[in-house]
């Protein structure tokens, strides 16, 4: 491990104003209106293939927004190998659409030559932290820069839990040089699901790592009685997450805020409604101090 | 316990068909809550055949078409690490799926829209310019032509272009959809980035189907003709040339596109 982490983040391009996640769904309204909106952020799975209409709307959104490559395939998290061809393919579209942030999850995703799809839960132990370091450095070497990593949702606890999620992050930054994509619905989620704080949880982010935040909507499932949150990104962002919001942003100060949403996606100006919602509670927040 | 074998408790019980199939190492509620986990990948897959098959979900509406994609996906995870092109061998699948068996026609839709699938994402090329055919003049008879990488033809004994208009794009309005056998199959091109599906009869697809193998135009007409008489070359020429159907001019060995 070298003394001092080869990769730092650096200001990006991404303005410290709202964004939305791109959906194909919006291309007309996106390209119609020319919204007001500071950037967008895409999954890079989404646009690995040869060639035809996904690529040129890229290169078209490209164009006219500052993009975030948001990763879900990596499987940083995983204790196998990163996938070398799947990192080839990341780094072949962040060559051509030079996004201002690339970040990935500390979940993992696949095993056996298996992809799922999903993001599964990271062991928060002295060994997973050693893991999620050694592809973190992989994936910044590989892609020639800093990156951002992001916190979960969880429903369960794993057996070799030996730190909390917080800590276990915040020292894999430390050591790799990457930076901390906060996403303040999966602690939302998470703090209900496995009974934390979120509030202790969001005031001890240390705010010099924290390069992006997500917001995103939760579903409700209870069929066993008992209610669990589930990261769904098919909602409006709960005023729960709002408060958290505004608690992070009030001590840290402004960052490129995103708002997801995947499922029942609605009409684009739903979703840049919800966007509108995080660019005003940036614009409430005092000027900064000059440093 | 060892994180590898925790992640392989886990991989090994979200591929366990068992409806409460959990990790070994979990317990308690934790064992429950896995379940979201198993939910969330199954879901994935069947979205991704959702996306990639809107006229056979049409066609079989959407109780069947999630009962049949489920029973596809519960032995087949995805090796990729995008659901861009999952489903290779949907088609097959249903070819030989029981319940579907009344429709006998589905599984040639569905290899229709693989090849709609394929060719969205296919890779990038300038169409060949009719011009440069113009110019090579009476050689144009021999001359070999290289399959745009968007184009795929689809033969069947039944209309699955005039089905898929139906089911998932825009049949024209006041045509009636007869369902016949012996229909020839239908061409994918993707002019100006937009995919197109074309309606060929049999005489049609032997001519498409053996410029796009490589045949030259004089053996294309031949194999036309030995179908139908009266086939027309020249609109048919024209017309395949307009929709895109080539790159360029090949070498002596084309390349099949042959889906």
């Amino acid at each position: 491990m070298p003394a001092s982490p080869r990769f730092a983040a650096e200001p990006s391009p991404v303005p410290s104003r709202a964004g939305a996640s791109f959906k194909g769904e919006h291309a007309e309204a996106v390209f119609g209106e020319a919204p007001d909106i500071g950037w967008f952020e895409v999954h890079p799975e989404n646009y690995m293939v040869a060639g035809g209409p996904r690529l040129a709307t890229l290169e078209a959104l490209r164009g006219a927004w500052p993009l975030s490559l948001h990763g879900v395939g990596l499987s940083l998290g995983g204790a196998e190998r990163l996938d070398r061809d799947h990192l080839a393919a990341l780094g072949a579209l962040a060559e051509r659409f030079e996004p201002g942030l690339v970040s990935e999850h500390i979940a993992w995703s696949a095993h056996g030559g298996v992809w799922f799809a999903d993001l599964l839960p990271p062991s928060l132990s002295a060994a997973g932290l050693d893991l999620l370091c050694d592809n973190v450095d992989e994936m910044q070497e590989a892609l020639g820069r800093a990156v951002l990593i992001e916190n979960p949702a969880s429903y369960l606890v794993l057996p070799d839990r030996e730190m909390d999620e917080l800590s276990f992050v915040v020292e894999a930054a430390r050591r790799t040089g990457c930076g901390l994509l906060v996403d303040l619905n999966n602690i939302h989620v998470s703090a209900v699901n496995t009974g934390l704080d979120a509030e202790s949880y969001v005031d001890a982010i240390p705010g010099t790592l924290v390069g992006e935040i997500h917001l995103a909507g939760f579903g409700v499932d209870d069929a066993d009685g008992e209610r669990l949150l589930i990261d769904s990104h098919g909602a409006p962002v709960d005023g729960a997450v709002w408060r958290l919001y505004d608690r992070l942003i009030g001590r840290i100060g402004a960052r490129p805020t995103l708002v997801e949403w995947d499922k029942d996606i609605p009409a684009w100006e739903v979703l840049f409604a919800e966007a509108k919602k995080a660019d005003l509670a940036l614009a409430r927040l005092p000027e900064p101090v000059p440093a | 316990m060892k994180l590898a074998s925790i992640q392989a408790e886990f991989a090994a019980a979200l591929g366990d068909p068992a409806p409460d199939a959990a990790p070994a190492g979990l317990s308690g509620p934790a064992r429950r809550r896995f379940r979201v986990y198993r939910n969330n990948v199954r879901v994935a897959l069947i979205e991704a055949l959702t996306a990639a098959y809107p006229a056979l979900r049409r066609i079989v509406g959407e109780r069947f078409f999630e009962a049949m994609a489920l029973t596809y996906a519960s032995g087949r995870p995805s090796a990729a690490r995008t659901l861009n092109l999952y489903g290779a061998g949907f088609a097959g699948f249903v070819a030989n799926f029981p319940p579907a068996r009344d429709l006998p026609y589905l599984a040639d839709v569905a290899r229709l829209e693989r090849a709609v699938l394929e060719s969205l994402h296919a890779a990038d090329a300038p169409a060949l310019d009719p011009a440069a055919l113009a110019a090579l003049g009476a050689g144009v008879g021999t001359v070999r032509l290289a399959p745009h990488p968007a184009t795929r033809l689809v033969r069947s004994s039944w209309p699955i272009a005039r089905i898929w208009q139906a089911n998932a794009g825009d049949l024209p309005s006041g045509e009636e959809l007869v369902i016949a056998a012996d229909a020839g199959g239908a061409l994918v091109v993707r002019p100006a980035l937009s995919v197109r599906v074309e309606a060929f009869d049999p005489a049609g697809c032997a001519f498409a189907g053996t410029l796009l193998s490589g045949g030259d135009p004089m053996t294309a007409a031949a194999d036309a003709a030995a179908l139908d008489g009266d086939f027309d070359v020249v609109p048919a020429f024209r017309n395949l040339l307009a929709s895109g159907a080539f790159a360029g001019l090949a070498g002596a060995t084309g390349e099949g596109a042959e889906a």
